[in-house]
């Protein structure tokens, strides 16, 4: 038995249907499992800390802005290379409403003379020891350079493990401060 | 038609992405969707953890008087040098300064100049120790390390426990730099390793091999001289060292046993395949041999040895990479050697040894066989047959490694067909011999041992020595049937789970017993079956909390972790732990346990 080509297209094509439909429907499936729902603190509790001169930041300060909190130390090579950027996207973005900050997970005396010698033009705060559990709350576990995004509203819209390349955070940046 | 279906499933295919866009929800952010959909900004994507990236495993010295620690370093990952720390406790044992090698310098704009590790780096911790007899010590090691992609991981900190070994009076032996000594222990490992090896002769590690070599050897036919048979069992012997030496390089190099790569469906299958094929040119159902035109070439280069040297070669090699991955204790002991030292070198030559050990045996079989076996006739036939019989067992033997494989049917097979060639249906003719009788008679044993194989295969039985247990024929056994593998023990897949576990039952002051398993683990297997299927044993295991790690993937990291915590080198591993958490290190067994041994070890847990 042979059946007529009509046929036999006819059933390649609800063959062709199911299995596309098919994909659809597990990749979608797929991608929900992959998707990570993930639930941080909200970025208020993240900044009670004190700056090398022993200033106290509350969070609120800067509620309303974009912020960039980068996580580092100066133990961390890629970090140091990093701050450079951020010093740039400060002095560039301020006038819109872009914050930086810092949060060292670090000594003192270690974040003051790195300051001292490259010029960190942005809030810089110190974490010390217990900096690796607020890191760890905020999904950042797993090293450093670590940094969030934080819009207008408080939430925090992008992490990032690693080095930023500039072109990647200036766009970044440049899609969530508005006109400003 | 045809065209347009071929169009429309054109079109159809371009639209996929397109319908996956859009498919997708659409909340929160456009700009954080499509990054998320197209798999970048997420952060975890691309760095390795920090246990993967900088493995590390510490192992007493034999000679009790330091500790290596050997860090794998995986590519692209980075340690600093002056981040390494080393503290211990518990014990008498105090830590003199580490040797650390010299790293590679790197300019630090900041810190100034800077060492690094790549790779593999082996850091020796000597120690002073007060007390000279083993005692277990736990050694902290922080470390701190970086990825050349860019991030750095924040100090390690790891605890590992270690059974340190009784100080040694010649412990300054490796260090020494007098090489007249240094080759003196080696000789003594050397001798050492040969002496498992001929304990390891009626093991399952050499039983195999013997139907082996022998149907080789018989093979031969008319060509086997005395002096044939020895030197084709000397390349037997020397491929099988082969095998052990590597093995050895490698448990050197990397504490890895090789062995466990090549237990698996396809090398198993494979070889007893080789099996299956060289037992029935036994039977003489075809000649199994190389086209003639390159056996002679082979023959007139190598003239009065023959071409097969090499094949032999190769077949030693490869049943002792399958055959030979027993588990047994001494094995584990030569291996745990070369492992405990780190050294190629000691590794490779123990294995050689103890490998040329365990073939005295099959030498000596070679040998004699030029004497014993006929060259032609009816009774070499025979001879021949039942070595093919023996190799057709080996086959199945290997193949009971692989739990989808129904064992006890085809030993239920082999047993009826053989029993059926011997004559045990056939009727003696008038006058008979009594080696007929006899022959016939031990053909009816194979046959009723055969069907009761059968049976026992198809209740789902394994052991060829138990195929029918009584309790399956009365039913009457119906705990001990109930009591599967997963009930009896509950399955740890890493390191956190087992803490809480072992924490957990000191809380409820209740031992506990924490077993290494492997699919391809043949006495890990016989121990399923017969151990911990046996009512005393799980009477005496029900106030034990009974935890399982399965080895069966070797690349596992959460279960390689665990097999480093615990310094065991292999499948089958009993730890036995009291009921305060600690763990026993005296009752600390590898290889097969019997019924009666493994009641005896756990009566004396408290």
């Amino acid at each position: 038995m042979s059946a007529s080509p009509t046929l036999r297209y006819r059933l390649l094509l609800i063959v062709a249907t199911f299995a596309i439909g098919g994909g659809i429907g597990l990749w979608l499936w797929w991608s929900t499992l992959t998707q990570p729902e993930e639930s941080f603190p909200p970025v208020s509790q993240l900044l009670s800390l004190k700056d090398v001169e022993g200033v106290v930041h509350p969070p609120s300060k800067w509620q309303g802005k974009v912020q960039l909190i980068n996580f580092w130390a100066t133990w961390c090579t890629p970090c140091r290379q990093e701050i450079p950027l951020f010093a740039s996207l400060y002095s560039r973005w301020q006038e819109r409403g872009l914050v930086v900050v810092g949060i060292a997970i670090d000594e003192v005396d270690a974040v003051r003379r790195f300051g001292d010698e490259v010029g960190i033009n942005y809030p810089s705060l110190i974490a010390g020891k217990d900096g690796l559990g607020l890191l760890a709350r905020f999904g950042g576990g797993q090293g450093l350079p670590y940094s969030l995004l934080v819009d207008r509203k408080g939430n925090i819209v992008e992490r990032k493990l690693g080095m930023f390349r500039e072109s990647e955070i200036e766009a970044l940046i440049e899609s969530y401060i508005g006109p400003g | 038609m045809y065209r347009s279906v071929k169009h429309l499933l054109a079109l159809l295919f371009l639209a996929l992405p397109l319908v996956g866009l859009v498919a997708q929800p659409a909340v929160g952010n456009s700009v954080t969707d499509l990054k998320k959909l197209l798999g970048i900004g997420t952060p975890e994507n691309s760095f390795l953890n920090e246990d993967d990236a900088f493995a590390v495993q510490a192992i007493p010295a034999p000679g009790g008087d330091a500790i290596r620690v050997i860090f794998e370093i995986a590519e692209g990952y980075y340690l600093y040098r002056s981040k390494m720390g080393f503290t211990i406790e518990g014990g008498t044992a105090a830590l003199s300064s580490a040797e650390l090698p010299p790293g590679e310098k790197q300019e630090d704009e900041f810190f100034g100049l800077m060492e690094v590790y790549h790779g593999r780096v082996e850091i020796n911790l000597p120690l002073e120790r007060a007390h000279v007899g083993p005692e277990e010590v736990i050694l902290h090691l922080a470390y701190q390390g970086c990825a050349e992609a860019g991030i750095c991981y924040p100090p390690i900190k790891r605890k590992i426990s270690l059974t340190l070994p009784p100080v040694e009076a010649t412990a300054s032996a490796p260090v020494d730099p007098e090489a007249s000594e240094e080759t003196g222990s080696f000789l003594v490992y050397m001798l050492a390793a040969f002496g498992a090896g001929l304990l390891l002769t009626f093991t399952p590690c050499v039983l195999p091999m013997i139907p082996i070599l022998s149907s080789v050897i018989v093979g031969q036919g008319e060509r086997l001289t005395r002096a044939r048979g020895g030197a084709l069992s000397i390349v037997y012997v020397l491929g099988t060292a082969a095998t052990y030496t590597v093995a050895g390089v490698v448990a050197g190099l990397t504490g890895e046993q090789l062995q466990a790569y090549f237990q698996n469906i396809w090398a198993i299958g494979g070889l007893s395949l080789l099996f299956v094929i060289m037992a029935l040119s036994m039977f003489g159902l075809y000649d199994l041999q190389m086209p003639s035109t390159i056996q002679s070439r082979l023959e007139g280069r190598t003239r009065g040895m023959g071409g097969s040297y090499s094949m032999v070669f190769f077949l030693g090699a490869l049943s002792a990479l399958i055959v030979g991955a027993c588990v047994s204790p001494v094995l584990i002991a030569v291996l745990s050697i070369a492992i405990a030292a780190g050294d190629p070198v000691l590794g490779g030559l123990t294995m050689f040894s103890m490998a040329l050990g365990m073939g005295l045996i099959l030498v000596v079989i070679g040998f004699s066989a030029g004497f014993l076996i006929p060259h032609a006739g009816a009774w070499m036939d025979r001879v021949k047959q039942s070595f093919g019989v023996m190799l057709l067992g080996v086959a199945i033997y290997l193949l009971g490694a692989i739990p989808e494989v129904p064992v006890l049917l085809l030993w239920g097979a082999l047993l009826i067909i053989t029993g059926v060639f011997l004559g045990a249906v056939q009727a003696l003719p008038k006058e008979k011999s009594g080696w007929q009788v006899l022959w016939k008679g031990v053909g009816i044993v194979l046959l009723i041992w055969g069907v009761l194989a059968l049976v026992g295969g198809f209740a789902g039985k394994r052991d060829i020595l138990n195929p029918l247990p009584l309790e399956l024929l009365l039913g009457s056994d119906p705990t001990v049937e109930n009591i599967d593998r997963d009930e009896l023990f509950t399955q740890v897949p890493d390191m956190a789970t087992l803490e809480r576990e072992l924490e957990a039952a000191s809380r409820n002051n209740q031992p506990l017993l924490l077993n290494f398993y492997a699919d391809w683990c043949i006495d890990c297997l016989r121990m399923e079956e017969a151990t911990f299927k046996d009512a005393t044993v799980l009477g005496g295991l029900e106030r034990f909390v009974a935890l399982q790690v399965d080895l069966t993937d070797p690349g596992n990291p959460l279960t390689k972790e665990i097999k480093r915590h615990f310094g065991v080198f292999g499948p089958p591993a009993m730890l036995f732990f009291d009921s305060a958490g600690e763990e026993q290190i005296r009752l600390r067994r590898y290889g097969y346990l019997s019924v009666g041994k493994f009641n005896q070890l756990i009566s004396q847990l408290r």
